[in-house]
């Protein structure tokens, strides 16, 4: 990696760890005199620190200083790329947090309105039905009864006017009954596709839901930050100083060892 | 480099705690007088004062709207708290009286300071912690089991170690080098000679940080006629400016003389405080160089390490190697770089060099 590359993303760094201020509200906190260092000037600090500390810690020349260098800046490099990559697997995350609560309130709204619309529908029908099946009716017994009063002054008609309204009224309520029932097919299908359309919203309901609850739950679980070690580690056998650290750990643990024992003695 | 590790696998290894098999957090922690400091192997390091208040009532509970405060927030709001610095002179308070209702309540703090400072590295519910802790080197049988009932709730094993000798682990400099960790309560002297230090190789003082605000103070009223301060103000314009060397600006401060602000130069008395320090560091540093090996004593006189805050009052390392000429005819003394956090740095260095069978026996 180019050391261009390299200073821009170290600005980079520090422009994103920083904060902004202005003169006037570092006077309204007190702050009257302040020391300024540039950025380039902080890059070249953290450059020399990092490349002296190399010499230092590992008693190495320039020429190993510089590679460990080049080495610790591939390193930076990968850990602002890695940064980067989790600011946007989180932005990611948030968005679809954000979307699936704006889609869960779409889907509430939906299924309230649906199943409101549902239920008028229904009564509407029903009070359709009967009212006409009402009107129907009262007609035809009109009709009928005006028949027979043409009729009047005959004998015994009286009986057999009565089986006649009662006949065709009976006829009329059935055949009214058949076409009522085919209007109710038609508009049950309508009340079916509203049923369908609620469960459908009812379970995308239920899965978005879902989804969030796993959300929230998987965010409380990353709350943290893993260790780099995923095993249990121990001294390092190439440490030139093996032996000598191997005893004095030891030490330690035998110390700590008597301590503990101590104290559970104690109870 | 290679990454061979020691054996970590015990032939009868005891169960993972339940739901801890997701790794291991090494975690190093310098609990101080005045400040804590904490390393994790996760990459989070932190500090804090080594404060812990509890709001008083329901009242100072609901403004504050938290159980407990830590650090500088708790110092901020300590009017309206049960307030704690649980340490003293390197140790809990209260622990050579451990029945006593001080020794009680300083142990619950410090056991929220230390289960505060673990949740500051932002662990994992799912890995184990494994804590190692820098205790004063001369620290008394019940402090370090007090330290260890404080951090046992919060970590899954622990461990002490001295700490100046932490500091000495930290960089890998464990022969032949005298290690001074001047902290708040008190000053650690440890020589190391490869070995783990005994306790003749060890000499605790107790002219650290807190005995020094105590000197400052009394200067300041001595040259400060009229002027109203306490000691949470002195210690800050030590933090600040602490010196023992040549004047470069005069230390200007502001002090309220009948409710008026106004400014005195403390130059004089801050130094004058500030050089009190070195003697009886000289003193101990005589002492374990006179009693160590005379073919390694020329050695030791020349790798003296600074750490811990107290390094940080400007020129203590050159005034400490004059006041050395004059009484041991010479010597080196050397700051070590990060004395905020070299303590816990060596902790946590300590924590992930220890054998894993080391830590799961003490589990």
């Amino acid at each position: 990696m180019k050391g261009k590359d390299l200073k821009a993303n170290l600005k980079e760094a520090l422009k994103r760890f920083s904060f902004r201020t202005t003169p006037d509200d570092l006077k309204r906190r007190g702050v009257e005199r302040v020391h300024v260092v540039g950025l380039d000037r902080i890059v070249g600090l953290v450059e020399e620190a990092v490349r002296r500390t190399l010499a230092r810690s590992f008693h190495l020349g320039a020429p190993g200083a510089g590679t460990l260098a080049a080495g610790a800046r591939e390193e930076f490099l990968k850990l602002l790329e890695r940064t980067k990559d989790l600011e946007k697997a989180r932005d990611e995350a948030e968005r679809l947090k954000k979307e699936l609560e704006a889609q869960v309130d779409t889907l509430r709204l939906q299924l309230k309105e649906t199943e409101t619309r549902l239920e008028r529908e229904r009564l509407r029908i029903k009070e359709t039905v009967q009212a006409q099946a009402l009107l129907e009716e009262a007609k035809l017994a009109e009709a009928v009864r005006s028949l027979f009063r043409n009729w009047e002054g005959e004998k015994d008609l009286s009986l057999l006017r009565e089986e006649v309204i009662s006949l065709v009224s009976s006829h009329v309520v059935q055949e009214r009954n058949k076409a009522l029932a085919a209007a109710l097919e038609e508009r049950d299908e309508e009340a079916q596709r509203l049923r369908r359309r609620v469960a459908k919203l009812a379970s995308s309901l239920e899965k978005a839901e879902e989804a969030l609850r796993n959300y929230a739950q998987n965010g409380q679980i990353d709350q943290g930050i893993s260790s780099v070690f995923r095993t249990i580690q121990g001294l390092n056998v190439m440490d030139p100083a093996y032996k000598k650290k191997k005893e004095v750990l030891k030490d330690i643990f035998l110390a700590n060892v008597k301590l503990q024992k101590e104290l559970q003695k104690e109870g | 480099m290679s990454d061979q590790k020691e054996s970590s696998n015990p032939q009868t290894p005891d169960p993972l705690p339940e739901g801890k098999d997701h790794g291991v957090l090494y975690v190093g922690v310098d609990l101080g007088t005045s400040r804590t400091s904490v390393c994790a192997s996760n990459g989070v390091r932190e500090t804090l004062a080594s404060y812990v208040g509890y709001p008083k009532d329901v009242v100072s509970r609901k403004a504050l709207g938290k159980e407990v405060l830590f650090g500088q927030e708790a110092l901020d709001n300590r009017l309206s708290l049960r307030f704690f610095r649980p340490l003293e002179k390197g140790e809990l308070k209260g622990t050579d009286q451990a029945d006593s209702q001080d020794a009680k309540e300083n142990l619950a703090a410090a056991k929220d300071l230390i289960h505060h400072t673990i949740q500051l590295c932002m662990p994992r519910k799912d890995e184990l912690i494994y804590a190692v802790i820098g205790v004063p080197a001369q620290a008394s049988i019940h402090n370090k089991k007090a330290i260890i009932e404080a951090a046992r709730d919060t970590v899954d094993s622990v461990m002490l170690c001295s700490e100046p000798f932490a500091v000495a682990y930290s960089i890998d400099r464990l022969m032949d080098v005298l290690v001074i960790d001047i902290g708040a309560g008190t000053v650690d002297l440890c020589r190391m000679h490869g070995t783990m230090p005994e306790d003749a190789d060890q000499i605790t003082l107790y002219t650290g940080g807190d005995w020094l605000d105590q000197e400052i103070y009394k200067e300041f009223q001595a040259a400060c006629p009229g002027a109203d301060f306490t000691i949470n103000m002195v210690k800050s314009i030590k933090e600040k400016y602490a010196f023992v060397g040549d004047v470069l600006d005069p230390v200007k401060v502001e002090f309220p003389v009948k409710g008026k602000p106004t400014t005195f130069d403390v130059t004089e008395p801050l130094r004058k405080a500030c050089k009190r320090i070195i003697p009886p560091i000289v003193e101990a540093i005589h002492e374990l160089v006179a009693s160590f090996d005379p073919e390694f004593q020329e050695r030791l006189r020349r790798n003296v390490l600074l750490a811990g805050g107290g390094s940080q009052i400007r020129a203590l390392d050159v005034e400490i190697e004059k006041e050395m000429k004059e009484r041991l005819g010479g010597g080196r003394v050397e700051r070590i770089e990060d004395p905020l956090y070299a303590g816990a740095n060596g902790a946590l260095k300590i924590a992930h060099d220890m054998p894993g069978e080391y830590w799961q026996q003490l589990r």
